[in-house]
């Protein structure tokens, strides 16, 4: 099972255009499918979503393992403090869910995928030259 | 963390079409649109957007007075910033 997936354009207003891969999931809020656009990010350890998402994910913030989120900086002052919490997400493309380590973080967030769990689940790969990401299913299926 | 196995579900067809009508709203959107949204989440719904926040919880109590359950939600990261989020 696999399927591609095209990088989307974002124009600054210079005029210049970054293409960056994104993946729509659906998450389990209130016991609904909902849908969410992410960031694909092969760079980051762990996904990563706001604090206020956990709690529609009828999550408990605090009941997670405790995490201290740096990014590129490393000044004290920079770090977030953040939660992981396993989280059920459901892929559009093939309608199946897996469930991946999701890290929340204190305050504001965007909504990331990253390494751990979900490139378990997939063989990812970037292509820049296409602008496509092609993913394929490696995980066991029920 | 051990992963379990995947499982298959049954998407509905109508949030399928959410996700399509997003997806058509964006790559219908200007620069100057698309700008405007720089560094907010916002929600889409019947390829329009129903919702602008400057944070996600902000935007969750939005889109609960407006009485919408599902929307397409993202994250519109501002055109002049460079993104790297590497989690350590």
């Amino acid at each position: 099972m696999h399927f591609t997936r095209p990088w989307e354009e974002f124009v600054r207003p210079g005029g210049t255009t970054i293409w960056r891969p994104t993946l729509y999931v659906f998450l389990w809020e209130a016991g609904r499918l909902k849908p969410r656009r992410f960031l694909l990010d092969s760079g980051a350890d762990l996904s990563l979503a706001s604090r206020s998402v956990c709690d529609h994910l009828d999550l408990t913030w605090k009941a997670g393992e405790e995490r201290i989120l740096h990014g590129i900086s490393r000044k004290k002052e920079c770090q977030v403090e953040s939660r992981v919490h396993a989280v059920d997400l459901v892929v559009a493309e093939l309608g199946i869910q897996i469930t991946i380590p999701m890290c929340f973080a204190e305050g504001e967030a965007p909504l990331v995928l990253g390494r751990q769990g979900f490139f378990e689940y997939f063989r990812v790969t970037f292509d820049r030259q296409a602008l496509l990401t092609t993913f394929e299913f490696v995980g066991e299926l029920l | 963390m051990s992963l379990p196995p995947a499982k298959r579900v049954e998407i509905p067809q109508e949030l399928l079409d959410l996700i399509h009508d997003d997806e058509e709203l964006f790559r219908s959107m200007s620069p100057q649109e698309m700008a405007k949204y720089g560094g907010k989440w916002i929600a889409t719904k019947d390829r329009q957007v129903v919702a602008v926040a400057r944070s996600s919880a902000e935007l969750y109590r939005q889109l609960a007075q407006m009485g919408i359950e599902v929307a397409c939600i993202s994250f519109i990261e501002d055109p002049d910033h460079v993104v790297i989020y590497a989690l350590h």
